[in-house]
């Protein structure tokens, strides 16, 4: 691939995944760190001559499973005490909505990321995250109904 | 709790296209409430931080991606080149060592026969400090070749 090619691919998914990566991990340090490991495995894989499309999903694989290394590496600090991000209010309805990210856990972060932010279905989630894809249904089920008490409650204080 | 619209909820919220059928079936439906509640939460966020955030530029990480590429080459070079190091010197070891025994031993057959000598003295000493410098030579290049390795 050379670099003509690489900036398409890059302007195409880049900030989907930076996205991804860094309200999960709720850090932006880890989002670039991740995102250039990323594109770095990509490139050196037998898989870096394919089309945007078909390349996104192994992006966002790549990108979950150097997360979870990371969160592996890091189990005991506490993955989900980054807050380096800060805090601010959803314009729309006054919900801190990155707090209530940060109190779920990064396999429920991820899940909704994806299918609600991505509009991934639950056949390229489970492609994205490594899950199959009844694994995905169930859990995105509960990842939702956690996130929405979540901001129903945060809605009802404010 | 699953409903079969959700995927429809979800589509509407990213593409604020609501049709009334919808936007009423949210009214009266759990799942497709909560996914409505937590997708619009979600893609806000998403449009807010691609604005404060964005991802470092793709030249940043087109340059970096070419020197670790450069760099783990370089490293595949030299894993496969050490083995190769090792030999030639451990061959150039074994055989210097060969050629000074057939030297040195006749001389100290010598030495012991008939005792030191001005001749004699001076081929053992050479042979001593020359093993001395080809076993060091060959020492050095190991912990220099090993250090390259585990880099």
């Amino acid at each position: 691939m050379d670099e003509q090619a690489f900036n398409a691919l890059y302007a195409a998914t880049a900030g989907s995944l930076w996205s991804y990566v860094a309200r999960v991990s709720g850090s932006p340090d880890i989002a670039d760190d991740v995102l250039q490991e990323a594109y770095y495995r990509f490139l050196s894989s037998k898989r870096r001559d394919l089309d945007t499309v078909n390349a996104k999903p192994y992006l966002f694989r790549i990108a979950t499973n150097l997360m979870h290394d990371r969160w592996r590496r890091s189990h005991e600090r506490g993955w989900v005490d980054y807050l380096e991000m800060g805090i601010d209010e959803n314009p729309d309805s006054g919900i801190d909505v990155r707090r209530v990210m940060l109190q779920l856990k990064p396999r429920a972060r991820e899940l909704l990321w994806l299918a609600y932010v991505e509009g991934m279905t639950h056949r390229e989630i489970a492609v994205a995250t490594g899950l199959n894809t009844m694994s995905v249904r169930i859990l995105l089920l509960r990842a939702r109904r956690k996130a929405a008490l979540l901001l129903g409650q945060k809605g009802k204080r404010q | 709790m699953k409903c079969e619209k959700e995927s429809q909820v979800v589509h509407a919220v990213r593409s604020r296209a609501w049709s009334s059928s919808l936007l009423n079936h949210v009214g009266t439906c759990t799942a497709c409430a909560e996914t409505k509640l937590v997708a619009e939460a979600l893609t806000s966020l998403a449009a807010i931080q691609l604005t404060e955030n964005p991802a470092p530029p793709a030249a940043q990480v087109w340059s970096r991606t070419q020197f670790c590429e450069r760099y783990a080459g370089r490293r595949r070079t030299e894993q496969y080149l050490s083995p190769a190091i090792m030999a030639v010197a451990a061959a150039y070891v074994m055989s210097f060592m060969i050629w000074s025994a057939s030297r040195v031993l006749p001389s100290f057959h010598n030495v012991v026969r008939s005792g030191f000598d001005e001749t004699t003295d001076l081929v053992v000493w050479g042979a001593v400090v020359s093993l001395l410098l080809v076993v060091g030579s060959a020492s050095i290049l190991y912990m220099r070749v090993g250090r390259l390795s585990r880099r």
